[in-house]
């Protein structure tokens, strides 16, 4: 996989890379309205200057059960905004290459996961956010 | 014209303004090639294009002038002063078809030999000279001046226009909406300050400049119905011909504006209706002459805007609607009981034509009569929000009438709160509003459904927070009950704990999670900053009660449903009687004299400890006791005093009228006496005016 810029965040106990082309700002979760009868994964509607964004519970559609998240990654998809909760953000790096996903991930991240970078030591999962949004409608996590 | 067309013409028409100033300059400076390459290239897609269309002449010229140009490129030579008065003359020449093809949507007549000749002369003749002879050539600067064009139009000032990726607009759409919610918090602000924006003039022009801003930018998305008729005449020539009807055009309102959007999803919709009324609508010249029509049967097509809406008739004359075989097909398809089809009005009949499976053609044609086709008509342009109307003329004719929403994106809306959020039910939805205290609404419940018996008609009724999940909030006076149709025909009432306000939203599409939840049909960010959901109440129906039941629960019989409901009453001022329709009547009171007050000209009345405004039209007794009609729509009241009830009655308009007083929809008879209808709405609506609103810090 070829290199570039990657925003690093934690998802439960688990480091991912997001694509930071694929990330327009990372802000603080407020004025959030909750949609009735939506799927657990989808906590609400969060607005950030005019724009709303469909706020979801990354750690949940990962398997690692609900967080109090504080900060969002908003994400452009198909015209929609979305907004993937993220308990902790490290930094954006730049990382050469990314290898294959580990074998014997959880179903849940097997969904997310794109590929593996071993970034000075510490394992970092490359995942997408059109993956986080896909595997919000059928959460093998939220299930398990 | 079609979108293609008229892009061609808008893009011919840049290109040549442009491409002349091309030539210009590289006569002037023959080193510079590539300006010749650029209006060779301009050349060569104007005749690729026309040739798509099938315009022969813009083709046909272009192509003249494609070969001088390529023999002028292979020279590399100064240009003499003819070969460039040629090409400019044949970009003139593109310029006045494509004008004309704007206006008339079709090339014009004419020969354009002499000016071909002219251009291809130029490629025997001396191509290029010395630079020393420049000009000394002694034709003609422009040829063909006796070539026929037409009068010369002027280029219309619409095609003076710039083409944009909707994700731009989008983008200063979202822009403007900050810009407003900006606005909003630093009033806010002010006020927090102890300012009064409204008195701080920069602000105010600020608000103003913003208010344009935006309407503006909501303008954008607007084109001209215009656009959508323009292929009509066509279609409607290729259709007749094939039949082999005669049958002329009519189009008028053509200026109407409309969504692009909604323009798009009504095209499908309007050429299916002309079709079927070429096919079985209009008769043959002979048997129309037979029935003393003219040989000529008549199409119209006519739009015009009312408010928000756009009301789209589509009108033949011909022999209108068979129907007999409507109702046979409606009872043989289990529409219809056998014994309910005598009590049928024609007009309910006439609707009959949007039932799946029917058709309207005694034999299927190539082109229509296979019997799909009204009822998707009429679920297309439900899907806007919008309703079909169809009115027969035994022998003279059928209009069909589509009533659909200016705009999708903005939409007018009823805001509902329920747990701690607000959400919108879409007004095109919604029949009528009730107080869950009123007396005209009994709730009842079987097998654990939830009923609401509502003027004879029983009811499927949703609570809107067990739909949504939500918890109950204590207060239960205020509850609303909104009545809304849904799937067509059938209404189902929903309880919703408390109804805000009339809001015009703006609506942005949900993303794909939210809306397979079938639940919300789309989002709105209201100036309050707080994201709104839109419920889809048919979906809402559906998917909760509907799904085995189809049709209301019916109650009330189809004779009954044709005629409103009115409660008569003598009333102070008049002799004759007052009718007032059930429909709005929230209850009626005995009022001590005492509970009345007179500010200035007007009158409000204490009724269970709320001021309702009296509509007062005669006299008052000094004490005593009065008996008032309280109206209103759940969220307007008001009161009218009367003498006496009389009693509750079917009754129809017979003639219209007006009445200083109170404002009617007209004049009824029953049993010798002349009732006056009373225009509920109307009145609501001027009282509002005189008293408006104030609720939660909303003036209404």
């Amino acid at each position: 996989m070829s290199s570039g810029l990657y925003l690093v965040a934690g998802v439960g106990g688990t480091t991912i890379a997001l694509p930071a082309e694929t990330v327009e700002a990372v802000v603080r979760i407020t004025a959030l309205v909750p949609v009735p009868c939506a799927p657990p994964t989808i906590i609400g509607l969060a607005t950030i200057r005019s724009r709303v964004f469909t706020l979801l519970d990354t750690a949940l559609i990962a398997g690692e059960g609900t967080a109090q998240s504080q900060l969002m990654a908003i994400s452009s998809i198909e015209g929609h905004g979305y907004g993937l909760a993220l308990e902790r953000v490290e930094d954006v790096i730049a990382i050469d290459r990314f290898g294959p996903a580990p074998a014997g991930l959880t179903s849940a991240w097997a969904q997310l996961v794109d590929g593996m970078a071993d970034h000075q030591g510490r394992a970092i999962l490359l995942v997408r956010p059109e993956a986080i949004v896909a595997s919000a409608g059928t959460p093998l996590g939220a299930a398990a | 014209m079609d979108d293609l067309l008229r892009e061609f013409v808008g893009e011919t028409l840049d290109m040549m303004e442009s491409v002349a100033g091309d030539l210009v300059v590289w006569e002037a400076d023959p080193t510079d090639r590539s300006g010749l390459d650029r209006i060779f290239r301009t050349v060569h897609t104007v005749k690729g294009s026309s040739s798509f269309f099938d315009l022969p002449r813009i083709t046909a010229v272009a192509h003249a002038a494609e070969e001088l140009l390529d023999a002028l490129r292979a020279r590399r030579s100064v240009p003499a002063a003819p070969a460039v008065a040629a090409i400019l003359e044949a970009f003139e020449r593109i310029r006045q078809l494509t004008v004309a093809i704007a206006a008339d949507g079709a090339e014009p007549e004419g020969d354009d030999a002499a000016l071909i000749g002219q251009i291809l002369s130029n490629l025997r003749g001396g191509l290029a000279l010395a630079a020393g002879e420049r000009g000394v050539e002694e034709q003609p600067a422009i040829p063909g001046a006796h070539d026929q064009v037409g009068p010369v139009t002027v280029v219309p000032q619409n095609w003076r226009s710039v083409r944009l990726p909707v994700a731009l607009l989008d983008q200063l759409m979202n822009g403007v909406s900050d810009l407003v919610l900006g606005r909003n918090e630093v009033a806010a602000q002010l006020r927090a300050a102890g300012i009064d924006p409204a008195e701080l003039s920069a602000f105010e022009r600020l608000s103003t400049t913003l208010a344009q801003v935006r309407a503006a930018v909501g303008q954008m998305r607007m084109v001209p119905l215009r656009q959508l008729f323009a292929p009509l005449p066509r279609l409607v020539r290729q259709l007749s011909s094939e039949l082999g009807k005669d049958v002329r055009l009519e189009i008028e309102g053509g200026e109407v504006e409309i969504d692009r959007e909604v323009a798009e999803s009504l095209r499908d919709p309007i050429v299916h209706v002309l079709r079927n009324a070429i096919d079985h609508g209009i008769e043959s010249s002979e048997r129309r002459i037979a029935a003393g029509k003219p040989a000529q049967g008549t199409l119209r097509v006519s739009a015009r805007q009312a408010h928000n809406r756009i009301l789209i008739a589509l009108e033949d004359d011909g022999g209108g609607l068979p129907l007999e075989s409507l109702v046979s097909r409606a009872i043989a398809d289990g529409h219809v009981a056998e014994d309910e089809a005598p009590k049928l009005t024609p007009d309910r009949i006439a609707e009959f034509v949007f039932l799946p499976g029917v058709s309207t053609a005694a034999a299927v044609t190539g082109v229509s009569g296979r019997g799909v086709g009204m009822d998707v008509v009429k679920a297309n342009i439900e899907k806007l929000g919008g309703q079909t109307h169809v009115r027969n003329r035994p022998g003279a004719g059928v209009t069909v009438e589509f009533d659909v929403p200016m705009t999708l994106t903005i939409i007018s809306a009823l805001a509902v709160d329920a747990g701690g959020q607000s959400f919108a039910i879409p007004r095109s939805v919604v029949l009528e509003v009730l107080l869950a205290s009123s007396d005209a609404v009994q709730r009842q419940s079987a097998g654990g459904a939830g009923l609401l018996r509502v003027r004879g008609r029983m009811l499927p009724l949703l609570v809107l927070e067990e739909l949504l999940g939500l918890s109950k909030t204590g207060e239960e006076a205020d509850r609303a009950i909104i009545l809304c149709r849904v799937g067509g025909n059938a209404t189902v009432a929903i309880d919703v704990p408390d109804v805000r306000d009339h809001e015009e939203l703006v609506i942005k599409p949900l993303p794909p999670l939210l809306l397979t939840l079938g639940i919300y049909s789309g989002m709105s960010l209201p100036d309050s900053g707080q994201p709104m959901l839109v419920l889809d109440v048919d979906a809402i129906a559906a998917g909760s009660i509907l799904s085995d039941q189809g049709e209301e629960i019916p109650a009330a019989s189809m004779a009954e449903r044709d005629s409103e409901l009115w409660l008569t009453c003598t009333v102070h001022h008049d002799d004759r009687c007052l009718a007032v329709p059930m429909t709005w009547i929230e209850r009626l009171h005995d009022l001590p004299v005492a509970a009345l007050s007179r500010i200035g000209e007007r009158h409000v009345a204490m009724i269970d400890g709320q001021l309702v405004p009296m509509v007062v039209t005669g006299a008052i007794p000094e004490q005593g006791t009065i008996r008032v009609v309280r109206i209103g729509d759940g969220v307007r009241r008001l009161a009218i005093p009367i003498v006496d009830v009389g009693q509750m009655l079917p009754l129809d308009v017979e003639i219209p009228a007006e009445d200083a007083l109170l404002p009617l929809i007209g004049l009824a008879q029953h049993d010798g006496a002349i009732i006056q209808l009373l225009d509920a709405p109307a009145l609501l609506a001027e009282t509002e005016r005189a008293w408006p609103r104030r609720e939660k810090g909303v003036t209404v």
